[in-house]
């Protein structure tokens, strides 16, 4: 969909000229148009007979959903081998989801080949283009509109977080929970959010400010397509899709665009050329220095791993002589040690409240050094053995107590946090 | 400030044929705004960029450390003492803040007397530009290198992973949630690093400030709603990058609020009839958004009348007592009630189970459920409000159990941490 040609067409129109001029679209975007037209209003429908009346015009969205729920798993079934019972719930990427934007495609397809077969001595479709600009913008503004209601009014989309889930540990939070809790635990930062959504809704449906609109509206949701991909947020084909909306809505402006900010001759330092490629060239160069110290400092920091990474529980605990069972009344008593990245471990005692240390290990000498962040003159030394590659054995003095702890190594813990991974395909959020 | 003003002193020339800056008059009010914008700007960026050859380069940290101390103590009576780098929002960073203000305020009185018949800045005000640009780059460069090898927020180590939400503050939920997607940190890094590399070009720089300050209102969303520590350094990048987009507002104003497309209808009663309909849709949507919004609302912030965590102090499996170790597996460790409906039993190792809870509190019952074919009815009663006994017929087995309630979500950090304008050390738990 070249930019240029759709420019030609639309933004020529000076504003006091009602009647659209008569211009030629090249071929290529004619078709293109069509296309559009056809897949925007397949998915769009019914808005926004939803929002009107919904005793009467909810007619038309239970049509429509029956519909697709009957044509999708014949499909599903006819021409992939799926059986598809599971239907849009709060998940919006589930397998008739899928298979539903593929029938959508290749219905509008078929609608532009027919399309584009009869009406093909038209040259430009400017006015048909301005009315679906116009349904898009509002169907993406009430979307906008929706999403940001939910949050500005909290706690909705994201409630703050229950005492339940206080209480759970971030491993058995699935990613999508993970998001959840985030922005549940502030209302303030969701309702900043919120705002930001609520502000690109309103933008766009006010016909002067629909660029604006758009533009907020594709920074907005670029971030929200990200979260949703990378946190495993089953509303990856919905939100793309209204990010190709906003983008869809900013295409006959781009020439105008990249006028006002690109082509548009910046105010100038120097009279003389040789001074201005100079001082490119120092730009230039001050830039990419930058760029390369700011990664070479970035990569310095990178944190070793320990070589005895893993969960340690301790089996059994001799303080002073006496033997402390593992009693979770018990709050002096160590439950288990953590080792991860190599210059800290983590002592988690019997209420599973965690204190972390600096660590110095030596496994040759062995002697494991403990030192507190906070509290420079705090040492502790605890002799260090491995009798098997799964068990430890440690003795020492800390905070003036004789410890004596056999530890053995627990199993890999497989965390929903860290081990959900990527699904282009959920019949269900994975919301832990 | 006026935004109108910068514009007709340095108009970003509408002809090409004339690339250098214009020398018109300034207002006074703008000459004097510049000059302390000038004097704030390169007092608070200073020393870059020789910052970055060396830390603390020229002894420029060092003699701001001298100062305020001297400041804090003579005028506030406040010791102040510098703490290891870590918080921007130290007593010692605010004071600072303060200082740079005061020294700025002072500079511009003087070179407003001396310098009193310059009738425009063009020149330096370009300079004033190129150096905030790079500046300001130069941050964004840092940031997003940091997110793009992610350096700035580790993956959660298993500690973490161990870890109760309750315990982490809010900043440290910050950093684990970043933490726990690398592909989205990338994602946030990118976006920095493209607002950086737009800076540093002339042409772009409008686009690459326009984009700062997308990228730095969420990062100081961030700082204010989430205690990070950096709450006065992120402030300044964005005020930077406003800075940067003032000569444009008035051609921002005229493309996006000014510009006027082509109406799609001819006849006025059809426009009106677009206004209407537009107006009545937006009132729809907000309206259907609120009243489900209110319904939600209501069943959040409803709590159950057992509410709390309760701690399981004593269980009696069919007659046999079973103390609180944490090797048995099959003891239950708390019992967490929240919202109405939902019970949550932690065992004494891994992963809590969710059940339905229906309480009938004149009975003395609850009942528990999980899917549609298990149900299990309890008695349960309260001596004390803090102490309940349950006993009962579960999963097979016989219950007695005595659950005394926890203080603990009295203390949780996540919900106890609040906002704090001066943090000494960053919070990051």
């Amino acid at each position: 969909m070249s930019a240029s040609s759709w420019d030609e067409t639309i933004d020529v129109a000076p504003p006091a000229v009602v009647t659209v001029p008569a211009v030629r679209w090249n071929p290529i975007t004619r078709v293109l148009f069509r296309f559009a037209f056809s897949y925007l209003i397949l998915y769009n429908f019914p808005f926004p007979l939803d929002y009107f009346w919904p005793k009467v015009f909810g007619v038309f969205g239970r049509f429509d959903e029956q519909m697709w729920r009957a044509i999708v798993p014949a499909v599903g079934k006819r021409f992939f081998g799926l059986t598809i019972t599971i239907f849009t719930n709060g998940s919006g990427d589930t397998t008739y989801d899928y298979v539903k934007a593929l029938c959508m495609l290749v219905v509008a397809v078929a609608v532009t080949l027919i399309w584009s077969i009869l009406d093909r001595r038209r040259l430009a479709y400017t006015r048909l283009h301005g009315w679906l600009h116009v349904y898009v913008r509002f169907a993406l503004g009430a979307a906008m509109i929706a999403y940001g209601a939910a949050k500005v009014i909290p706690p909705t989309q994201f409630p703050a977080p229950t005492i339940d889930r206080l209480t759970q540990p971030f491993g058995d939070a699935s990613p999508m929970g993970l998001v959840w809790t985030f922005m549940g635990a502030s209302a303030a930062y969701t309702f900043f959010t919120g705002v930001g959504e609520l502000l690109s809704g309103v933008l766009l449906m006010i016909r002067r400010t629909a660029l604006l609109g758009a533009l907020i509206g594709i920074a907005v949701l670029a971030n929200i397509v990200a979260l949703n991909f990378f946190y495993d947020v089953p509303v990856k084909l919905f939100s793309s899709h209204l990010l190709a909306m906003a983008v869809f809505l900013v295409l006959p402006d781009t020439r105008r665009l990249a006028q006002f900010f690109v082509l548009h001759p910046p105010s100038q330092l120097f009279q003389r050329k040789s001074r201005r490629i100079a001082g490119f060239v120092l730009g230039t160069a001050v830039a990419l220095f930058i760029i390369f110290s700011a990664f070479q400092q970035a990569t310095g920091i990178q944190i070793p791993r320990s070589p005895i990474r893993g969960i340690w529980n301790v089996d059994t605990l001799t303080v002073d002589g006496v033997d402390h069972p593992p009693l979770v009344t018990d709050g002096t008593r160590w439950r288990r040690l953590v080792f991860d990245y190599a210059q800290t471990v983590a002592f988690q005692n019997m209420f599973d409240s965690r204190t972390r240390y600096g660590l110095e290990l030596s496994e040759s000498n062995g002697m494991m050094h403990l030192k507190k962040r906070n509290d420079p003159k705090w040492s502790a030394t605890l002799f260090f053995k491995r009798p098997a590659p799964n068990e430890i054995v440690l003795d020492g003095s800390m905070d003036g107590h004789m410890y004596h702890a056999l530890l053995h190594k627990a199993n890999e813990q497989s965390f929903h946090l860290t081990t959900r991974g990527f699904h282009w395909i959920n019949e269900y959020p994975y919301n832990r | 400030m006026s935004a109108s003003s910068w514009d007709e002193a340095v108009p970003v020339s509408a002809s090409p044929a004339v690339p250098a800056v214009t020398a018109a008059r300034w207002k006074l009010a703008t000459r004097i705004a510049f000059r302390f914008a000038f004097s704030y700007l390169v007092l608070y960026n200073f020393p870059f960029p020789f910052d970055m050859i060396r830390d603390r380069a020229l002894g420029y940290e060092a003699m701001w450390e001298a100062i305020v101390k001297a400041v804090a103590k003579r005028f506030f009576g406040v010791t102040i003492v510098v703490a290891i780098p870590g918080s921007g929002d130290t007593t010692y960073d605010y004071y600072k803040v303060l200082c740079i203000f005061v020294v700025a305020c002072a500079a511009t009185l003087i070179w407003s007397i001396l310098d009193r018949r310059r009738v425009e800045y063009a020149r330096l005000y370009e300079w004033l530009r190129v150096y905030i640009r790079f500046s300001l780059a130069c941050t964004m460069f840092l940031y997003g290198t940091a997110k793009i090898i992610p350096a700035q927020f580790a993956a959660p180590g298993l500690d973490r992973l161990l870890q109760s939400f309750g315990d982490a503050s809010p900043m440290g939920l910050l950093w684990t949630f970043m933490g726990a997607s690398k592909g989205y940190t990338i994602f946030t890094g990118a976006s920095e690093m493209l607002g950086g590399l737009l800076l540093t070009f002339r042409r772009t720089t409008l686009l690459g400030a326009l984009i700062t300050i997308a990228v730095m209102s969420n990062v100081v969303a961030l700082n204010f709603f989430y205690d990070v520590p950096v709450k006065l350094f992120s402030a300044h990048l964005l005020a930077m990058a406003v800075f940067l987009v003032l000569p444009d507002a008035k051609r921002l104003a005229q493309t996006f609020f000014l510009y006027r497309p082509a109406p799609l209808v001819d006849r006025k009663w059809l426009r009106i009839a677009g206004i209407v309909l537009r107006t009545a849709l937006v009132l729809l949507v907000i309206m259907k958004g609120l009243q489900s919004s209110i319904e939600e609302r209501t069943y959040f912030e409803t709590r159950s009348s057992l509410r709390g965590i309760w701690n399981v102090d004593t269980l009696v499996i069919d007659g046999v007592n079973r103390p609180p170790l944490i090797s048995d597996d099959t003891r239950w460790r708390h019992v967490v009630i929240d919202r109405p409906g939902v019970i949550a039993i932690y065992p004494m190792v891994g992963r809590r189970t969710r059940y339905g809870l229906e309480v009938d509190e004149k009975k003395g019952t609850i009942q528990l459920t999980k899917g549609d074919e298990s149900k299990w009815t309890l008695t349960y009663h309260r001596p004390v409000p803090a102490t309940m006994v349950i006993d009962g017929s579960f999963d097979g087995r016989n219950i007695h159990a005595t659950l005394r309630k926890s203080d603990e979500d009295a203390s949780f950090r996540l919900t106890t941490r609040g906002f704090h304008w001066i943090n000494e050390l960053p919070f990051n738990r």
